[in-house]
């Protein structure tokens, strides 16, 4: 049967079903209802890896390929909060990437089980300083191994910012009015805001959380766009859409390489510190692959990757040699992890982490 | 019956607005296909010149591979659970009269008229409520729900025109309900069925929001093109994709409603 | 009506059940149409009114750190209500919402307008052409206003490019009017296919008689068409406003800071904010602030409509 022909009898309604099933089948449309294969069959055996943007790159679990033949499946989140609402809603990672200051929630959460160390070759390497942040043990277990670590601060353009001294206050200064960009996620911005209005943004009394929100209300027209990613503040910059946004070292080492003439600001009230790291789900399918994933991440290969190319640190002490000081100062690390981090504001929890979000939250939505 | 219309209205200055508002539909929605060809990251003007490596690399990419395999099975249960269900219900509506016909149309309108992130909220609350895990299934749940009042409104106005005579003469003829079903009704209602079918899919294939909120670890093809919108190296990729989204979606669509109207049309003219 | 499944009927007690309902069956036509209409019901019933009363009763719930408390409580009402600044976002997103369906509603009605009465052959054609761009993805198409709109965007680098202007226009993106303009592209077409139908189903015979009773275009179109046509404005401007209200991606993508609406802090405080039964209430008040202005405005214009039908 020809298709015009059936198509006209398709509209007349005098197409009969025994003729319609034989043109269909003709056209081939029986292979179309054979049952859905399950698409590659090696996918399941794969890790899955919940993590930042970024952070996916093959260089960075070199040894996990070699091992696997192929990279882990990847999954990518924007915000801690919402990593955690999507595991409690069922979402099972093998492996995720929260910082050091969300691991206690996670595990009371009940999306992250104690590792077994012993099963990470690297692990003897990782800097011992890392290895007991608070927060990130439990009843002896370890539950967090830490992987990255760095800075929060304000990354601004020297040929369009004029400023006398560097200060987190670039980030409420009028003349920049609807040019100033700042992460979207509570743990990214309040911290810096309480820094800057003197307050310990870990343990904020009633009195401190209305300081420090007045400040964020104050800071709101100011701000172009709160961001959900580091892109659209790397993006802003280099556009010059926004003079200064609040970003990672990784952006510093970015935009320099595309020639956008930046600085990654040292404020005079203390830079941000953070250390990042990978978590087990308790319910992991893959519990081998997950070992073999977190153990490719902490090899020297991937800390040489992070810290030259990326500028973030590394976690493996091994790993500074192989970067070279060159590197290491370009990216405004240290060699003593310690001291690097207690220079500036390290990332804790907050006291009371639900006031802090919510009260973050009305002040974006404008409330 | 052509009447003079009001002297602004006339002629050539409606035209002109119909044109006009065509162009406001259409154009920002064709920039993507026109940028996916052209050889730069940003989306800006002017264009560097034509390349097809976008397309190339879109299509080596296994994540969004596995979206696309997502979506359609997704798409493809949902086109036809809806669509079975829009039957039933388009016939209960314009074959019976029954107390509480209005009510229960009025029920079937809701999920189309219901902001889609309350639907999400209460559907994400609800299946943890019951224990249900995210999956693909959830998905496809939420999209029934808002494809079946789709499907049935396509379908009554199908059969609204129907001539009901035609089935009691079947049956007269000594065919029994089930015969009479597969040889006179279905066939007079299949265009219906396949424009719903086609309609219903494409619904569930570019729906997002519902997706979003019911996802697991199994993500359809919107919610990928969501996770590379912030990615400036991966945008010409996604507008690559998007032109083929669009071009599928029209061609689809175009041919539905086509088939639908067309086996309409016949019984409209008689009516003049 | 024989058929032989009559002529013989089956003994015994199933037989005479089976009898009955068949009788029951027959007589009562309507029972036949909730039998049909019974599983779909079941669906809608289960997909969605039981989540919305589960979204209901969770409204009435607290929620800290990770524990919900199950005590019935108004907490979360109370403070909605009570926070001033709650009760604006609601009412702001209620604003550019009904913004954009006017916005959208009288861009419409022209061109609705047009296909009812300026075009004769290829009606199914123009129909085609406005339902298709509202069946692609909605995603896509908020996505190509955002770099329509955007700093490096279309609209920027073309007049850079032709030397209009120096340096972007930075009001284009990141406020209320991105939202307003992008929901008005977004949601034009589901605008049309209403007010097209009031407007093609209207008499012919009422616009002639006006015409012969002496009434000039204008006057006529004034007089008859319009208020004629007004149920289908009033569906055409339910059908734009009330999606809207809730929607969050065009918030997100376009709005910044001030484009802000509701549906974005109710994904915050499931998200984020972890508060789900503070995001439930949330949702329940604007459902129902949704559900009285399209009550206020049924109300309104129920005089009118009733003297269009």
């Amino acid at each position: 049967m020809k298709k015009n022909e059936m198509l006209d009898r398709l509209a007349d309604g005098t197409l009969n079903r025994r003729s319609l099933l034989k043109g269909l089948s003709a056209m081939g449309i029986g292979v179309a209802m054979t049952p859905y294969f399950h698409g590659r069959a090696n996918a399941a055996d794969q890790a899955t890896y919940f993590t930042w943007e970024g952070y996916e790159v093959p260089e960075l679990h070199g040894d996990y390929i070699k091992k696997h033949g192929a990279s882990p499946e990847v999954s990518i989140f924007a915000d801690e909060g919402e990593a955690l609402q999507k595991m409690n809603a069922g979402f099972t990672p093998d492996v995720a990437h929260p910082c050091s200051y969300n691991v206690n929630l996670w595990r009371e959460s009940g999306v992250a089980q104690a590792i077994d160390t012993s099963r990470l070759s690297n692990w003897p390497d990782v800097v011992s300083s890392l290895k007991t942040i608070p927060g990130t043990q439990h009843e002896g277990k370890q539950y967090f191994v830490p992987f990255d670590w760095g800075n929060t601060s304000i990354l601004y353009r020297t040929d369009l910012v004029d400023i006398k001294e560097e200060s987190w206050g670039l980030m409420w200064d009028e003349r920049y009015k609807g040019r100033l960009a700042t992460f979207s996620g509570a743990n990214e911005t309040v911290p810096y805001a309480s820094v800057y209005a003197g307050v310990d943004p870990w343990n904020m009394s009633d009195a401190d959380l209305a300081k420090v929100r007045a400040l964020l209300e104050k800071q709101r027209p100011l701000i172009r766009f709160y961001a959900d990613d580091v892109s659209s503040i790397e993006q802003g910059l280099a556009s010059g859409e926004i003079v200064a946004g609040s970003t990672w070292n990784s952006s510093n080492v970015l935009l320099k390489g595309e020639g956008v003439p930046v600085k990654f600001m040292n404020p005079k009230e203390g830079i941000m510190t953070w250390v990042c790291g990978l978590t087990i789900h308790p319910k992991a399918p893959n519990l081998d692959a997950a070992y073999d994933l977190i153990d490719a991440m902490l090899s020297v290969e991937a800390g040489k990757f992070m810290i030259v190319d990326y500028g973030y640190g590394h976690s493996n002490s091994k790993s500074f040699d192989a970067a070279g000081d060159e590197a290491i100062e370009n990216a405004g690390l240290s060699r003593d992890v310690e001291a690097f981090l207690k220079a500036g504001v390290f990332s804790n929890e907050f006291k009371d982490r639900d006031a802090v979000l919510k009260m973050f939250e009305e002040v974006k939505a404008g409330l | 019956m052509k009447l003079s219309a009001p002297k602004w209205m006339r002629g050539g200055g409606l035209t002109g607005y119909a044109i006009l508002y065509l162009a406001f539909l259409y154009i920002p929605v064709l920039f993507l296909p026109l940028f996916s060809f052209n050889d730069g990251i940003y989306i800006s003007f002017p264009l560097k010149g034509f390349t097809t490596k976008w397309y190339v690399e879109m299509m080596a990419t296994e994540s969004l591979q596995h979206a696309l395999l997502n979506s359609i099975k997704v798409a493809t249960t949902v086109s036809i659970i809806s669509t079975v269900l829009g039957l039933l219900a388009a016939r209960a509506f314009t074959r019976y009269r029954f107390v509480g016909q209005r009510p229960a149309l009025g029920l079937l309108v809701l999920p189309l008229v219901v902001p889609g992130i309350i639907l999400g909220i209460a559907l994400l609350i609800m299946a943890n409520s019951v224990g249900i895990e995210l999956s693909l299934f959830t998905i496809g749940a939420a999209h029934v729900l808002i494809a079946t009042p789709f499907a049935t409104f396509v379908m009554i106005s199908r059969l609204e025109g129907f001539d009901a005579n035609l089935e009691e003469a079947s049956r007269d003829l000594g065919e029994s309900g089930w015969t009479t079903f597969w040889r006179v009704t279905f066939p007079l209602a299949l265009p219906g069925i396949v424009a719903s079918l086609l309609l219903t899919f494409i619904e569930s294939f570019d729906e997002f929001i519902l997706a979003f909120f019911l996802s697991g670890n199994e993500a359809t093809l919107p919610i990928y093109i969501w996770s590379q919108l912030r990615f400036p190296k991966k945008l010409p990729t996604v507008l690559a994709l998007g032109a083929c989204i669009l071009t599928f979606t029209v061609v689809v669509v175009v041919f539905a409603e086509w088939v639908r109207r067309r086996g309409v049309g016949p019984s409209r003219k008689s009516e003049n | 009506m024989t058929s032989e499944a009559y002529t013989t009927p089956p003994a015994g007690p199933a037989g005479r059940l089976r009898t009955a309902i068949r009788g029951a069956l027959f007589r009562y036509a309507g029972l036949r149409g909730y039998i049909l209409l019974s599983p779909t019901l079941l669906v809608l019933v289960g997909a969605m009114c039981l989540p919305v009363g589960i979204l209901l009763v969770y409204s009435f719930w607290t929620q800290s750190y990770i524990e919900i408390d199950h005590t019935l409580t108004l907490a979360n009402y109370i403070k909605i209500f009570t926070r001033q600044s709650y009760m604006l976002l609601i009412g702001k997103s209620v604003l550019i919402s009904f913004t954009v369906t006017v916005a959208t509603v009288l861009l419409a009605y022209p061109i609705a307008y047009f296909i009812a009465f300026k075009v004769s052959r290829y009606k199914i054609v123009w129909l085609i052409l406005i339902t298709v761009p509202f069946l692609t993805s909605y995603l896509l198409r908020v996505f190509a206003w955002k770099i329509i709109l955007g700093y490096n965007g279309i609209i920027n680098s073309g007049l850079k490019w032709l030397g209009i202007i120096d340096q972007p226009l930075t009001f284009l993106l990141h406020n209320p009017t991105a939202v307003v303009i992008t929901l008005a592209h977004a949601w034009a077409p589901i605008a049309i296919l209403p007010i097209f139908v009031s407007l093609e189903k209207m008499d012919r015979s009422l616009l002639e008689a006006a015409t012969d009773l002496g009434d000039s275009p204008t006057q006529r179109f004034l007089r008859v068409t319009l208020p004629l046509s007004i149920p289908g404005v009033v569906a055409s401007s339910m059908l734009v406003f009330i999606p809207t209200v809730g929607d969050y991606i065009t918030p997100q993508l376009v709005g910044g800071p001030d484009g802000m609406m509701v549906g974005s802090l109710m994904h915050a405080m499931f998200f984020r904010a972890n508060d789900w039964p503070l995001g439930s209430a949330l949702a329940i008040i604007s459902a129902m602030a949704i559900t009285l202005t399209s009550l206020g405005i049924w109300l309104l214009t129920k005089q009118a409509r009733a003297r269009a039908i």
